[in-house]
């Protein structure tokens, strides 16, 4: 949690609603941005070259991305959305953890 | 022109009288008055002074878009400027008072610029700063540091306090499943509709009474209303204004708790920030009236018709005695049959042709005629009008006061703030809301319907829409068709004046005339948003409300297009203004930020720390003893710890408790060290890196069982590598047992070090048999008891180079642990020491902190490189050694000395070559202390290359901030016992 | 053993505190309250299920974000495979999960009263209307920037779990918008 990011947020009326698969329907306040869904990392014994594409090379895609959110201040679960970058509307959200996910969706 | 309060008219409660304090004087009014309506009642007609020419200004309206009656309410630190007396309700004790004139309202040398208005036209400001001609003397901002104080001085609005807000506000969360927004006809019928399907709704008003246009009848009773809606269920909200719709449905609103109030109660907040997030929201916000733009329609007595019926039927009082009515529609008639029954004397000038309207032959009907011209100067004398054919051909009417009706601009701003364009309707003259895709319907005159039955119809259709949100499916039925008057609507925004300059005023808050927008469009500001910004129009804080319509016909007029071609400027939240107050909340002052504190906090301060902010924790900084500054202090206290022993308070640093079969799996592939083997009993200090190779954090772990370790994390990074175990556990190796758990609360910790810290240690804890060189060895770990049996954590880990511990104990036993410690301290003359000596002791020893791993540094360019295992993969070992990261060039980690050994240097010094200073230099000093051990000032940093390259060479170092510059050495970075010797011992 | 120390000792003055002859508000901090977290590895949800059925006689299995309130102690499911044993410990078999004892890491608030719900959405931006919020219900969410738990007791009745470093700011927050309503601090 950064300083700047405190002051900031307080000072915003908070305009996402995040569907959490175990939460309910959130607030984006309590969720923590991560970064791009759709990268696979490998192994960390793989050559740097595919390290390197993992870490530095993003699409910038207009339209539905998925992205990774960190329900912080919540269950703390990782979780892969579904966000237009064009208008925020949320198409779908899953944990990111393949067994939690089966739990969630099956009680969601 | 004296108006009245009239007999038998009104909502407002005659039996109880308030007095109040306009402009030094003492006036009354009675409860249920806005403070302009009190005014108008003592006949003050001259409530403020223009923003530019200083014009005297009167009440124009009766609402939120009031653009004259902008007065300061309240004195000393409690002064808030701006406040629209027409919505300020009044109370006894009241004190307000006219703006931006000297002395007063009434006589105000300000109104010199009225005569000099040629040289405040649009672009003005622009202008100065191209100098004056014809040499464009001053270009730049040369004049315009000249004049800048004077014309701040001469142009503005209300003067904000100085001084700190005495009042508090608050946040507030709610939810619901409909939001009614305005209590209109159409508003409330779609709220009961919508309660009485059992749904749960908030209705949001911004008046104080209920009945949004309704108000302005003279039988409506908003009392009632508030009990049946009441009675139906519904959350009614008065004092509440909906500035903001945003994603998902979600509103921001703004309540005025005690704006209304005389003395309000020191608990109460004056305001509070809802953040209210609804399934489906009903935008039932009404519409407002426009005037007309022609010379002098800005004196005092100039007033929107509706306003006038408004302050007839809700206030009873009658704002003129006789009035001319300039109107291009229908909506006005009402109102000039209320006005003359009420007494008054009433032309009504209609620019149509034909008008059908059954009128009394009391009131004066003059067709095809436009006003041309107020006569008067501080109040209205008279109005020149003319026919529509034959602007040159003037009649004088003698009159007291001149109502407007330019037409009626439904309140899109909500529905704009979702993006969504809005549509101008050409048979109406306005603009509606455009299509919606989300949860929101609107209805009402918002969506441009004006009867009044019909906009109670409009409701119902919106109530339907919103259940249909909620799988609840009505009858269908439509919505009503825009419009409704039996008389169509005819295009009249200005009656052009053969002045110049003109006085024919778009937008009164900014004086912005149409001449302005004319000026504008010669010079090439052809587009909507320049134009907005050039000539400032519909910026003021009625961002437009009345005259946005007015300038965008103008600017089709010279473009020679229509108005939808020229299109609209967004409208974004906030609709009406919102208090720097309210956004904070009562996150402000300490609470300004979430204070955190480590369990010994109270326990420091009682023992004489001074405590240092450090990001969101408070942390004993020094122990002073009498007289001593802090340098005086750190260094007494660095020098007892390296002599005998010193107690520091250790707890803010980063826990995490790792549990689980793959707990050895994790540690190892996040570290760069290995950890594989280590025993149950030890811990290691570890450097983690990010996926890119650079250094995260540093920490050490402990292997309390053969599945269970203790992490330990710097204060900066605890959250952050909380965070990033679990991304790593649930998004790449979601197959490791492991579960991770942030204990940096359970467990408060202490550091014990300097040479006798072991004997301390023994005295406290139940067997001292236990802490013994052999038992407890460097980086040994032990779980025992201290005297009275109270379970702790002892680690032998030194970060001052001294022989040292750190005990651990759960959180609530803190106070009792430190009792122990310091009791023992004391017989070997120890001492408390804080952050500032733990700085200086480290830096002494060239250990790192958050200082150097300042997200650009290698765990080589830290000089830890032997840290970083070849004989196993972890985070970053990829990429660490990749291109820029293994240049010779890196700046390495170092120590300085100053040459001159009496000189002293700051962290922030760049270290540059000596007959090159300049640039970011060849390195940079991080960390700075005196070191009492070698008796002058050291710094640790970075330099380009390291310690090999620069050995022996002179180098400067340069602090242009303090405009400083000295000569220092590069030294090993382990200044002090490089061997560990004493860590050992 | 030594004595346990309250975070919020300095700051918490019993007594009353009413507005306008009211008290709407009563809180406590339920002080040595003891915390255990437990967590199953996601495979072994229904044996960890199965072991609260025979060690604590939790019939029902708990839902999301819901609890049970046992004898001495009660049992709220925090997170898919996390629960918070409120009032006692108990051994997890290893092959299950692990366990953990947090009772130092919060500091426990029962907030009850009229205007408790009230009071909390102030801070909170959680839906508490009951049908959304029933009793013996909890959630994670975050007051001022710091993550709290919630557990709903009664209609009117709550409980606050605070992180132990972050109590004394968000209990003197509390109190202060709790003025509004007239409150009273009772012994724990």
């Amino acid at each position: 949690m950064s300083v700047a990011l405190v002051q900031i947020q307080s000072c915003t009326v908070d305009m996402i609603r995040i569907k959490c698969p175990y939460c309910g329907e959130r607030d984006h306040s309590e969720f923590t941005y991560g970064g791009d869904a759709s990268i696979k990392y490998p192994a960390l014994d793989a050559p740097v070259s595919e390290w390197t594409k993992a870490i530095f090379f993003r699409e910038n895609i207009r339209g539905m991305q998925k992205e990774t959110w960190h329900h912080t201040n919540g269950c703390r679960l990782w979780l892969e959305v579904e966000r237009s970058t064009i208008t925020h509307e949320i198409k779908s959200v899953k944990a990111c953890h393949p067994q939690i996910e089966k739990i969630t969706k099956n009680k969601s | 022109m004296t108006s009245l309060r009239k007999e038998n008219y009104g909502k407002i409660n005659r039996e109880k009288v308030l007095g109040f304090n306009w402009d030094n004087k003492e006036y009354f009014g009675y409860e249920g008055d806005s403070l302009a309506s009190a005014l108008l009642a003592n006949d003050v007609r001259i409530v403020g002074r223009s923003f530019k020419y200083h014009r005297p200004r009167g009440v124009m309206s009766c609402g939120v878009e009031e653009s004259g009656a902008l007065v300061t309410v309240g004195s000393g630190s409690s002064r808030d400027p701006n406040v629209r007396a027409t919505t300020q309700e009044l109370y006894s004790g009241l004190n307000a008072s006219g703006q931006n004139a000297f002395p007063n309202v009434n006589f105000d040398f300000g109104g010199v610029n009225n005569y000099l208005s040629r040289f405040f036209a649009a672009g003005f400001y622009y202008k100065t700063f191209m100098g004056l001609p014809p040499f464009e003397w001053g270009k730049g901002t040369g004049i315009w540091m000249i004049f800048e104080k004077i014309i701040r001085k001469a142009a503005g609005m209300g003067k904000a306090s100085r001084e700190p807000d005495p009042d508090s506000y608050e946040h507030a969360n709610d939810f619901c499943d409909v939001l009614v927004i305005g209590s209109g006809p159409a508003g409330i019928a779609a709220a009961q509709e919508i309660a009485n399907n059992k749904l749960d709704v908030i209705l949001i008003e911004q008046d104080s009474l209920l009945g949004g246009n309704s108000l302005s009848q003279k039988d409506f009773d908003p009392y009632l209303l508030n009990t049946q809606l009441k009675s139906s269920g519904i959350r009614v909200m008065p004092r509440t204004t909906a500035f903001g719709i945003y994603d998902n449905t979600i509103i921001g609103a703004l309540e005025r708790v005690t704006d209304h109030v005389p003395n309000p109660h020191n608990n109460l907040p004056r305001q509070r920030f809802w953040t209210i997030r609804a399934k489906h929201i009903i935008v039932a916000s009404g519409a407002l009236e426009r005037h007309i733009a022609f010379n002098n329609n800005d004196l005092p007595g100039a007033m929107t018709v509706n306003a006038s019926k408004h302050y007839l039927n809700r206030y009873g009082v009658l704002t003129g005695n006789n009035i001319v009515i300039s109107t291009n529609n229908d909506s006005v008639y009402q109102t000039a049959k209320e006005l003359h029954e009420a007494g008054s004397k009433v032309t009504i000038l209609d620019s149509r042709e034909n008008v059908n309207h059954d009128l009394s032959k009391d009131i004066d009907l003059h067709l095809n005629t436009l006003p041309f011209s107020i006569n008067g100067r501080k109040k209205i004398d008279g109005i020149d009008i003319c026919k529509t054919t034959d602007l040159s051909n003037k009649n004088t009417i003698i009159c007291d006061q001149v109502l407007m009706s330019g037409g009626w601009s439904p309140i899109v701003n909500l529905v704009s703030h979702r993006g969504i364009k809005p549509t101008w309707n050409q048979e109406n003259l306005c603009f509606i809301p455009g299509e919606i895709k989300e949860n929101i319907s609107v209805v009402g005159s918002a969506k441009g319907i004006w009867d009044e039955k019909n906009c109670i119809e409009s409701g119902f259709v919106g109530a339907n829409e919103a259940m249909n949100t909620f799988g609840i499916h009505k009858k269908e039925i439509s919505f009503p068709s825009v419009g409704g008057w039996s008389n169509p609507i005819e295009p009249l925004f200005e009656v052009k004046s053969n002045k110049f300059p003109s006085k024919s005023f778009v937008d009164f808050q900014h004086d912005v005339t149409a001449e302005d927008v004319r000026l504008a469009h010669r010079e090439g500001f052809i587009s909507v948003e320049h134009l907005k910004r050039y000539t400032t129009l519909g910026m003021a804080n009625d961002q437009g409300k009345m005259g946005n319509i007015i300038g965008l016909s103008l600017m089709a007029e010279q473009l020679d297009k229509t108005i939808p071609q020229v299109g609209t400027t967004v409208f974004r939240p906030p609709y009406t203004p919102v208090p720097i107050g309210a956004l904070t909340g009562r996150n402000v002052g300490k609470h300004f930020r979430p204070l955190r504190v480590t369990p010994m906090h109270q326990w420091n301060i009682d023992h004489g720390a001074k405590m240092i902010e450090v990001g969101l924790y408070q942390r004993p900084w020094y122990y002073p003893k009498k007289n001593e500054t802090l340098s005086d202090s750190y260094i007494r206290e660095t020098t007892i710890v390296r002599k005998t022993v010193g107690i520091c308070d250790v707890t803010s640093l980063g826990k995490i408790a790792i549990q689980g079969p793959d707990a050895t799996e994790l540690v190892n592939r996040i570290y760069t060290n290995p950890f594989a083997k280590l025993p149950i009993g030890k811990a290691r200090y570890g450097i983690m890196l990010r996926d890119d190779g650079i250094v995260m954090d540093d920490g050490t772990s402990w292997r309390l069982g053969e599945n269970e370790y203790f992490m330990t994390t710097s204060t900066a990074a605890a959250a952050k590598v909380m965070s990033w175990l679990e991304e790593l556990l649930q998004t790449r190796w979601t197959d490791l047992k492991v579960n991770v758990t942030s204990v940096s609360e359970q467990w408060a910790g202490a550091a014990i070090a300097g040479p006798k810290s072991r004997d301390v240690l023994n005295e406290c804890v139940f067997d001292p048999s236990e802490i013994t060189n052999d038992n407890l060895p460097f980086m040994g770990v032990l779980q025992t008891k201290l005297k009275d049996g109270t379970p702790c954590r002892v680690v032998r880990i030194s970060f001052s180079g001294e022989l040292a511990y750190e005990m651990y104990i759960e959180s609530d036993y803190a106070h009792g642990m430190m009792d122990l410690l310091w009791e023992s301290a004391q017989k070997y003359d120890g001492c408390l020491y804080g952050l500032e000596a733990l700085g200086a002791l480290r830096v002494e020893k060239g250990h790192v902190t958050a200082a150097e791993l300042d997200g650009r540094v290698t765990i080589d360019d830290a000089g830890l490189g032997k840290m970083a295992s070849t004989k196993k993969s972890y985070i970053g070992s990829a990429m660490r050694k990749r291109g820029v990261l293994s240049a010779d060039d890196r700046e390495m980690l170092v120590g300085f000395f100053p040459i001159n050994e009496k000189e002293t240097f700051n962290a922030g010094t760049i270290v540059c070559e000596k007959n090159n200073i300049k640039g970011q230099g060849v390195g940079r000093i991080t960390s700075v202390t005196h070191s009492p051990e070698l008796g002058h000032w050291i710094g640790i940093g970075f330099v380009r290359g390291g310690l090999e390259k620069w050995k022996d060479i002179t180098l400067i170092g340069a602090d242009p901030v303090r405009n400083k510059q000295m000569e220092i050495k590069v030294v090993s970075p382990h200044m002090i016992d490089p061997e560990g010797k004493r860590m050992y011992a | 053993m030594l004595n346990r120390n309250s975070a919020i000792i300095e700051k918490y003055n019993i007594g009353k505190y009413p507005f306008e002859d009211k008290i709407e508000i009563i809180l406590f901090e339920n002080r040595n309250l003891i915390i255990q977290q437990i967590a199953a590895w996601p495979d072994e949800i229904p044996n960890v299920e199965k072991f609260f059925s025979d060690q604590l006689g939790v019939q029902k299995n708990i839902d999301f974000n819901r609890g049970k309130i046992l004898n001495n102690n009660s049992l709220w499911r925090m997170e898919p495979s996390k629960w918070l044993l409120l009032g006692s410990t108990i051994n997890l078999p290893e092959n299950l999960g692990t366990s953990l004892e947090l009772s130092h890491a919060f500091t426990s608030i029962t907030i009850k009263g009229e205007k408790s719900d009230i009071l909390l959405n102030r801070h909170l931006p959680l839906d508490l209307r009951l049908d959304n919020f029933p009793i013996h219900s909890s959630a994670s969410s975050a007051i001022h920037h710091v993550s709290v738990k919630l557990f709903r007791l009664s209609e009117k009745e709550f409980r606050l779990l605070i992180p132990r470093g972050f109590a004394l700011s968000i209990w003197e927050i509390l109190l202060e918008t709790a003025s509004q309503f007239g409150y009273e601090v009772i012994d724990s």
